[in-house]
This record gives structure tokens, C-alpha cells and sequence, in this order.
């Protein structure tokens, strides 16, 4: 009996040891919480930064919380698209979903471009815009900054003349890239 | 057997890539021996006449649009500066500014100066001309001064030196104001390349045979103006006569410059395995070599830089035609702008046979151009027209691994192609993708055909590109953050004010009525105005 | 578009294409074939034309299957040169029945499976081989007689492999009387019998078998590979070195080194089975240590595993790390 005790106690020594010191070991500041955070650092990098809100939620970080917090599902980004929902799911370890529709559409990336013979100047589209795109001020010219458009398309709907377009971005020398060979 | 014999000891007479751990020229690993017949070299450097349109692309070398300075309809003078970096080739008005079709792999159509020469070719007329001399002294003077703090100083530096317009004649067209400013934080070893690796292509050898006096000068006055230590002329032994004219007018300058021959293999005269040639250093990837206190520049931009000293900054270059379907193949000195179709016509080249392909650059480092319409610039040193043939086609990767062993850079060329194709792009960087010189020596052994070289240039433009979304989507987010906070900012303050104003109202009991009261007054008055 | 290469042969570089290669690998197999054919047995030649054919035949109906060109498929080689190590490392009285179904397994799971050239893993005629090896161990392993090649004529030998069936071998007459075990095989028995292999009696039956000028015109031919830069020295030198090492070090357990580098298949396994280029380590370090485990492998299975030949299971083996060792080293200049 005294060895299978003394066994026994050793055993769960061992593991009492074993325990303290995991925890000791850690790393200062991880807790579940800052493993959260952590997270959604993580599932935001992966996201496109549109700040479209047709995900249902207003802008890509508040998405990404709510896929670590409220466990939404990865395939509500409609300018991220299907590499971005691959992106996640292997990030998170959940199986590849096909895009909700409903949501939106993949589409190309396209920048939104102001018809200035049109332009009222009424800032409404300034207010919309989730990045500051958008220069101009009340009853001046408005123009949206191409190279900080995100196509998020928010500037649309407000716009009382309807004169924001959207098209594909021109290609600058800087931005010209190799087609892939055959 | 004894022709295998003679080959054998050709082989061990040809590479003198010496045998001593510490005397140069050093091998590189990698390279190929290439045919190097040189079909242009028979005539000498003809000098073609100005156009009556030229166009000069507003493009500078990191890619980005140039602003030009002057507006459509000026007259301008030859060696007038009408961008950074860019001169007026010769005298005449200027059409438009407006796109034009630019020498380019994808035919870009980039805003370009259209300027129609006027015929007479007038120089831009310079007040107070110094001689060649003064104006090194002078240039050495500010180069060298110790007053950090005087940044006037190092402005009119870069802006004499923006206004020689000198680029990289080697191909790759980096300004060469920025690189001396860079050398000025202490040069050991300037490396003067001369060795023209690529076939078909022997524009610096024709200059050098014709200008070797004026290269030299130039050689001198980098030297001085850089105060490097020691300066290497590095020539490969494929050119005996351009390296006995070198010879002869290297000994007439002050400073001391080594000439050191080569052996010939392709792509010797490329910086990474030059410097290694020379010094035996290895430059890797991410690093430049001017921190390793060299510099390479090549000779057709020394001899540039004496002419710009002289008063006459870079406007034209010599470019060799060539090519086996070329019916004249010579090397001609151009003024940038001039269309290649014009360059083509003047040189009795007019008469390409109906399928062939017209290509700027060499037959590695080049591409087809799809009209002849588009301008010469700084980087354009070969024309060739080659018969069109049928591509052979690709087949799968065998894993041979010869593309490993002549690869210069010492890269993996079969994993970075399998890793492209797998979309595995940071695999790629993992492997130094970005230290490819896009040589194509890969692209000749592979037995399979595979088009390595594109497939890296595919990959480095994904890279960028990927690089590029990347840091749009962090700014996207920084600004979408920084306006959340400024919207905030304004509703916390209106809320903090409708507050205040409760609060003011409740403590005094009487509630504030002179400034509505006023405010009553003024619309009764308007009322009272307004009915008659 | 931009189309890099003009022509190779006007840069003056003599870089052989796909097809070359597999035609001068081929080529260097001759002399080793033509020695075997009279050493040995004329049998192989049967061996090599049938596997060919069928090899050739399969892959054209694999690729139409996996919807390409069937001509420009076929038109690399690269198959045949498998059906020809194939046909040369099984016996020349294997029955052609056998034969064929060892090409099927080594065109279709060893090369078209995987996605067709370039895509395997595993050495297709090693995967034939070693289904082969596993299926039928006794007509694998029975060979000719080498002292006494000409004693069948050809024709019975077609006859036989025509019939042959798994059944009817040990009651054949042709059969009995004309196999007997290669001198790997022989050595083998006797220790397992406990005999002292270092006899001189037993060296001298090396000097007599065919099989040293056999695999004296394969290491010619391998040679020859070497000498116009198909192949590199680094794995034949470490398959050929690691064996070397391993007998030394095991000397007194084996038969004399000299022997064991020139009998079974070590030769040619180091100069044309190891360097599939599609199936080695891609770097020279990776080749390198690709190398020292085949022979190490080799020299372990003959000496203490199951079977007299360890050349096929060494490179299947081997096969495997290839992946782990490519990926350890990609450490670049």
C-alpha cells in the first residue's frame, strides 16, 4: 500500500508542478481577453478595410469582433470575396462557406468618380464617406481622391443629383503589372 | 578527339577567372557563355538626324508622373529643362502635352511632351559659362562641404546635377543625380562597367572605340568629384579593341583607374555579379551597394557626365540595331523622342520583312514592342528585329535543376516557378525572389521551355501589388478610425453643450430670455416688413 | 508577350530539351543492355520492347483521359525510359503477363495519378517494380544461369513467357533447369544458412557471373551521362560513396566490397535510377543527402532485410523524404 501511496502522491505533485508552472510561464498579459483581442487584430488584417457596412456591421473591425465574440459567420464580405473567406477559414479553423448573396456581390474593385458639371456641392457624399475620400466643402467642387476610394459605394445613395459613377480605376505606370504567362 | 582536345583547352585558356582566393576578377556562380558576334559593331556610330516630332514620355524612374515645366505652345531651346531630370533634345515648340504610346511590355500610354523641332537645333544660350574644370570645382566644393546644416548647399547640388539630366545608360535608367548624392557619404571602390555582356547589344564598345578620350575625362571627373578610393574599368575580354583605346586614354587623365578584363559570360556586366567580379563581395539582397561603399556606373553615363559638364546635358544615346532579321544592323546615336519607326527608316532598316517582331532591349533583358511609333528614352540600348517564329511551348518542370545551376544570383529558380504557380507568394519572398536580376539565363537551359523569367516578373508584380492592396486597406482603416474619432469628438461636444445649456437653464430660475426676446423682435420685425 | 528567348541556338547555348535528355539517358543504357543481352539473356530485350509499347500505349489513353494533347504527351519519352528501367531490373524470364501489369501499375499509380511529368513523387519504374517484387516473389527472383546463357533458344524463351503461369512454375522443366538465384540471391541463402560468405570458392562464382561486365558497361554508361552534363556527380558519387562507407564499415558481415559494388542493380541504380530529376531532392546538398540514404538503405536491406536486392526500396524510400529534405533546404546564396 505505502508505494502505491507514495506513487500515487508523486503523481499528483508532478501534475500540481505541472500546472503552476504553465501557469507561471505564460507570457505577462495573455489572458483570455488579450487572446480575444488578439483575435480580432488577426481576422481584421485579414479583411479588405472597404468600411462598406454590407456586412451588416458598421465598418470591418466591428465585423471582425463580432466573428471572435458573437461567432458571425466568415462569409459576409462581399469586396473581400472568396479569398478573404478562405483567408479566414483557415485562420479560424471553421470550414470554407460560400459567399452569402445577400449580402452583395463580388464585384471588381472600382472607384467612385463625381461628375463635376453636376456637382451641387452639398457635402452630403463628404458625410458619407467612412475614409475621407471625398475633398470639397459646402457649395465648392467636390472630388473624390481616387487612390483612397475603397468602392464601398456609401456616396451613392445620398448624392440628391446622382452624379457620382462608379468605374474601374485607370492603370498608372506604377500600378501596370505583369500578365501571368501561359 | 583532337578537336575535343582544343576544346578542352580553349575552355581553360578562355576562363581566366583567377585562381587565387584574393586576386580579382572573381567568378560568380552561375552565367552562361553566350554567342557574342556583335552585328552592329562593323560601322561605327552613325549619327542619325533630328526628327520633326519627338516625344519625351513625364515619367521618372520609380514609376511616378513627372510635372513638366513648361505649358503647350513654348518655344524651348535645346538643353532646356522642361522636367526633372528631362531636357529638350533639340529646339522647336512644344505641340502638347498629351498620352503617347511609350516603350513598355504592356504599351502603356503614358502624358508625354509631343515637341516639334523647329529645324535649327539651337542651344539653350548659358550666361556666365565656366569652363569644364571651374564647374567640377565648383560641384566638388559643394559635394564635399562639411556644413551638414546647409541644406542650401546640397539643393543646388541636386539641382546642378537635375539639370546634366543624366540617367543610367546602361538599361536600367536610374537617375544618376541620386546616386552621387548617395556616394557622398564615403566611397571605397567606383566601378566604371564597361563590360556590354548581352549579345547584339554594343553600343558602350562602339562609344568607347570612337569617344574613349571624352569616357575617360568623364571617369576623371566622377572620380574626383566622388573622391573614392580606388576606381576599376571593368572591360571583358571579348573587346580587344576597345580595351587597347581605353588603355591609351585612361594614361592621359590624373587619376589612377585600373583597367581589369573579364572573362566574357553573360550577365557579367549586371551590378550584383560585377561587384563581385571586382571586389568578390556579395551585395545581398535587400542591400544596396553603395552601403557597402561602391558604386557602379556605367561608361556611357561617365562619358555622359563630361558632356553635361560641358554644358551639353544628356539628350541622346548611342543604340544598337541588330537582330537577325535587321537588314542593316549598326549602332546609331539618337535623340531621345525620336520614334523607333524614324530611327528604322534613317538606317535602311525600313524594310522588315512581313513577319517579324520588333524588340527594344536585348534578346534576354528585352520585349517586343507592338508599334514602331513609340519614343527612345535613356533605357533604350538595342533595337532588334527577329524573325517571327512559332513559340515553343511549355512543358511540365522536370525538376532538372539546371535553372539552379547557371543562376547568378544563386536563387532556386525551379521553387520559386512551382511556388508561383501555387499562389504561394510569400514563399517566394522567403527565397530572396526580389534579388532575381530577370538575366533570363534560367529561361535558355531549361529543357522544358518554361518561361521562368515572366513567371518571376508575374510573381513580383503579384508581390507588389498584394504589398500595394495591403497597405491601402491599413490606411483605409487609420482614416476610417481618425474620422469615427473626429465624428465622436463633434457629438460628444453638441451633447456636452445641450447639457451645459440644461443645466443653465435649470440653475437660473428665470429662464434667459433677452437673447430670445431679440430674437422675437427681429422676426416680428420681418413679419411687420413683409405685410404691407 | 514578351517572349524571352529568341533561340537557343543562336545565343550559342546547347541546353537540351526534355526530349534530348530522355534520348541520351536511353542511349547510355545501350551498352549496359547489349552486355546484359549477351551475358545474361537475350530475354531482356523482349522485356524492353514489350514494356515500351505498352508503356507508351497506356500513357497516350492516360493522358487523352486527363483531356491533353495525347502526341505532345507521349512525345517527352520520358515513359519509355521508365519501361526501359523497368524491363531492366526484372528477370528476362519474367512471363510477359506479369510484365504488363507491372507497366500499368508503373504508368498509371506511379506517374499519371499524380497529375502526369513533373507530378510524381515516387520513381515509376520503382513502383512497378516493387508491385511487381511483392506480387509474384517467385518469378521475380528467379534468374538465368549465367554460366550457361545460350542453353534456352530464344523461341522457348518466348514460349515460356507466353505461358507462364504463377501455377505451372515450379513444375516446369524450362523452368527448373534453366533459373537459378543472381549472386546476391546466392549469398543471401547461404548466410541465412549461417556460411561463411568470405570463402574464396564463393568469390571466385562473382568472377564467373555475367554480372560484372554487366554492371561495368552500365557504370560506362553513366560515365558517359556525366560527361555531357545530364546528370551531376553529386548523387552518384554519394549513393556509390555511402554504400562504400556502410560494406567497409560492415566488412567482415559481407561479401567483399568489390563485389557488392559491381553485383545487383547498385550501379545502375546510382547513375540512371536515383537521378530521375522528378523524383530527387532539387538542390545539389539535397541530392547529396538523397544520395547517402539510398546507398545507405541499400546496403541495410541487402545485409540485414528481407530481400538480396535493396536498390528499389532505398530509392522508394528515399522518395518519400524528398519533400522534408527540399523543404529543409532552401537555403539560398
Amino acid at each position: 500500500m505505502s508505494i502505491f501511496v507514495l506513487l500515487m502522491a508523486l503523481f499528483a505533485m508532478l501534475i500540481l508542478m505541472g500546472t503552476v508552472l504553465a501557469r507561471l510561464s505564460r507570457p505577462a498579459g495573455t489572458t483570455e481577453q488579450s487572446n480575444e483581442t488578439m483575435m480580432i487584430e488577426k481576422v481584421n488584417a485579414l479583411l479588405p478595410q472597404t468600411q462598406c457596412a454590407q456586412c451588416g456591421y458598421p465598418g470591418c473591425r466591428p465585423y471582425a469582433t463580432a466573428i471572435i465574440k458573437e461567432h458571425a459567420l466568415t462569409n459576409r464580405c462581399p469586396p473581400g470575396g472568396d479569398k478573404t473567406i478562405a483567408d479566414l477559414s483557415q485562420l479560424l479553423g471553421t470550414p470554407v462557406l460560400a459567399l452569402d448573396t445577400d449580402c452583395g456581390d463580388e464585384k471588381p474593385a472600382l472607384v467612385a468618380v463625381i461628375d463635376e458639371s453636376v456637382c451641387i456641392g452639398c457635402t452630403l457624399c463628404i458625410h458619407a464617406c467612412p475614409v475621407d475620400a471625398i475633398v470639397g466643402a459646402s457649395k465648392l467642387m467636390h472630388t473624390v481622391i481616387s487612390n483612397e476610394c475603397t468602392g464601398c459605394e456609401l456616396c451613392l445613395p445620398p448624392c440628391p443629383v446622382d452624379c457620382i459613377d462608379l468605374s474601374a480605376p485607370a492603370i498608372t505606370a506604377s500600378q501596370w503589372q505583369w500578365p501571368r504567362p501561359v | 578527339m583532337s578537336k575535343m582536345i582544343n576544346a578542352l583547352r580553349m575552355r581553360i585558356k578562355d576562363s581566366r577567372f583567377s585562381l587565387h582566393r584574393n586576386q580579382p576578377p572573381f567568378a560568380f556562380h552561375g552565367g552562361l557563355k553566350l554567342d557574342t558576334t556583335k552585328r552592329a559593331l562593323a560601322k561605327g556610330i552613325v549619327e542619325l538626324p533630328v526628327p520633326p516630332t519627338l516625344v519625351l514620355p513625364l515619367i521618372s524612374y520609380a514609376k511616378q508622373p513627372l510635372s513638366p515645366l513648361i505649358v503647350k505652345g513654348e518655344t524651348v531651346q535645346r538643353g532646356q529643362l522642361l522636367a526633372e531630370g528631362i531636357v529638350a533634345p533639340t529646339s522647336g515648340v512644344v505641340r502638347s502635352i498629351e498620352k503617347h504610346e511609350t516603350i513598355h511590355p504592356g504599351a502603356l500610354s503614358i502624358d508625354s511632351i509631343v515637341l516639334d523641332s523647329d529645324g535649327l537645333d539651337s542651344r539653350l544660350v548659358e550666361p556666365n559659362k565656366l569652363s569644364s574644370d571651374e564647374r567640377l570645382e565648383e560641384l566638388i566644393a559643394a559635394f564635399t562641404t562639411d556644413n551638414v546644416a546647409n541644406a542650401g548647399d546640397q539643393k543646388s547640388v541636386l539641382a546642378t546635377l537635375h539639370q546634366f539630366a543624366l540617367a543610367g545608360l546602361g538599361g536600367a535608367g536610374f537617375p544618376t543625380a541620386e546616386k552621387l548624392m548617395a556616394a557622398k557619404q564615403g566611397l571605397h571602390t567606383l566601378i566604371i562597367n564597361a563590360a556590354e555582356c548581352e549579345p547584339e547589344i554594343a553600343c558602350d564598345e562602339a562609344l568607347m572605340q570612337s569617344a574613349s578620350d571624352c569616357i575617360s575625362k568623364g571617369i576623371d571627373a566622377i572620380v574626383k568629384l566622388t573622391q573614392c578610393e580606388s576606381c576599376v574599368l571593368a572591360i571583358e575580354d571579348s573587346k580587344p579593341s576597345a580595351i587597347a583605346c581605353m588603355e591609351l586614354s585612361l594614361q592621359n587623365i590624373d587619376s589612377s583607374v585600373q583597367l581589369m578584363i573579364i572573362p566574357t559570360r553573360y550577365p557579367a556586366g549586371a551590378e550584383s555579379p560585377l561587384i563581385q567580379s571586382v571586389t568578390g563581395r556579395i551585395i545581398a539582397p535587400r542591400e544596396k551597394p553603395v552601403q557597402h561603399g561602391i558604386m557602379c556606373i556605367n561608361v556611357a553615363t561617365a562619358h555622359a557626365f563630361w558632356q553635361a559638364l560641358n554644358y551639353q546635358p544628356l539628350d541622346s544615346r548611342v543604340i544598337s540595331l541588330g537582330g537577325r532579321a535587321m537588314p542593316n544592323p549598326c549602332n546609331v546615336r539618337a535623340r531621345f523622342g525620336t520614334p523607333i519607326s524614324f530611327v528604322l527608316e534613317n538606317t535602311d532598316n525600313d524594310s522588315l520583312a512581313n513577319k517579324s517582331r520588333v524588340r527594344a532591349g536585348g534578346p534576354l533583358s528585352g520585349f517586343d514592342l507592338r508599334s514602331t511609333a513609340v519614343p527612345v528614352t535613356a533605357r533604350t540600348n538595342c533595337i532588334l528585329v527577329e524573325p517571327s517564329s512559332p513559340e515553343t511551348p511549355a512543358q511540365a518542370c522536370i525538376r532538372c535543376g539546371y535553372c539552379a545551376d547557371v543562376c547568378p544570383a544563386k536563387l532556386l529558380p525551379q521553387q520559386l516557378h512551382w511556388y508561383t504557380i501555387a499562389a504561394e507568394l510569400k514563399k517566394c519572398e522567403q527565397l530572396n525572389l526580389d534579388a532575381c536580376i530577370e538575366c533570363g539565363c534560367c529561361d535558355v537551359v531549361c529543357p522544358a521551355s518554361i518561361k521562368l523569367t515572366e513567371t518571376f516578373r508575374y510573381a513580383k508584380s503579384q508581390i507588389g501589388y498584394v504589398n500595394t492592396e495591403q497597405q491601402k486597406a491599413i490606411d483605409a482603416e487609420q482614416r476610417f478610425a481618425a474620422r469615427e474619432r473626429r465624428v465622436e469628438k463633434r457629438e460628444l461636444a453638441k451633447a456636452v453643450a445641450i447639457e451645459k445649456r440644461k443645466l443653465s437653464i435649470k440653475a437660473n430660475k428665470q429662464p434667459d430670455s433677452t437673447q430670445f426676446n431679440a430674437a422675437l423682435e427681429r422676426v416680428r420685425s420681418r413679419r411687420g416688413a413683409k405685410k404691407p | 508577350m514578351s517572349r524571352l528567348i529568341l533561340d537557343k541556338q543562336a545565343l550559342g547555348v546547347a541546353a537540351p530539351g526534355t526530349q534530348q535528355i530522355m534520348l541520351l539517358v536511353i542511349l547510355a543504357l545501350l551498352p549496359g543492355t547489349l552486355a546484359y543481352a549477351y551475358f545474361i539473356s537475350p530475354g531482356v530485350i523482349l522485356n524492353i520492347v514489350v514494356a515500351i509499347v505498352v508503356a507508351m500505349l497506356l500513357e497516350a489513353f492516360a493522358v487523352r483521359l486527363r483531356k491533353q494533347q495525347g502526341l505532345n504527351a507521349i512525345q517527352d519519352g520520358s515513359i519509355a525510359l521508365a519501361a526501359f528501367l523497368l524491363a531492366l531490373a526484372v528477370p528476362p524470364a519474367l512471363p510477359f503477363w506479369q510484365l504488363i501489369i507491372g507497366v500499368v501499375i508503373m504508368v498509371m499509380l506511379g506517374k499519371h495519378v499524380y497529375g502526369g511529368l513533373g507530378h510524381n513523387p515516387f520513381n515509376p519504374a520503382m513502383v512497378g517494380y516493387a508491385a511487381l517484387m511483392v506480387s509474384f516473389p517467385q518469378t521475380m527472383t528467379h534468374w538465368f544461369a549465367p554460366d550457361n546463357p545460350h542453353q534456352s533458344g530464344v523461341f522457348e524463351l518466348i514460349e515460356f513467357k507466353l505461358g507462364a503461369s504463377y501455377l505451372i512454375v515450379d513444375t516446369n522443366p524450362y523452368w527448373d533447369g534453366i533459373t537459378q538465384a543472381t549472386p546476391l540471391e546466392y549469398v543471401r541463402s547461404l548466410r541465412l544458412q549461417s556460411i561463411d560468405t568470405s570463402d574464396h570458392a564463393i568469390q571466385s562464382r562473382f568472377l564467373q557471373s555475367g554480372w560484372l561486365p554487366v554492371n561495368f558497361a552500365f557504370l560506362l554508361g553513366g560515365l558517359f551521362l556525366l560527361f555531357k552534363k545530364v546528370i551531376q556527380w553529386h548523387l552518384p558519387v554519394s549513393v556509390i560513396g555511402s554504400f562504400l562507407i556502410m560494406s567497409l564499415m560492415f566488412a567482415n558481415q559481407s561479401i567483399p566490397v568489390h563485389y557488392a559494388l559491381f553485383s545487383g542493380a547498385l550501379i545502375l541504380g546510382a547513375f540512371f535510377i536515383a537521378t530521375d530529376p522528378v523524383t530527387t531532392a532539387s538542390s545539389w546538398r539535397g541530392r547529396l543527402i538523397f544520395g547517402i540514404g539510398v546507398g545507405t538503405l541499400t546496403f541495410v536491406i541487402r545485409e540485414f532485410g528481407g530481400y538480396p536486392e535493396g536498390i528499389a526500396f532505398a530509392v522508394l524510400l528515399m522518395n518519400l523524404c524528398v519533400p522534408l529534405i527540399d523543404h529543409l533546404d532552401t537555403k539560398v546564396g
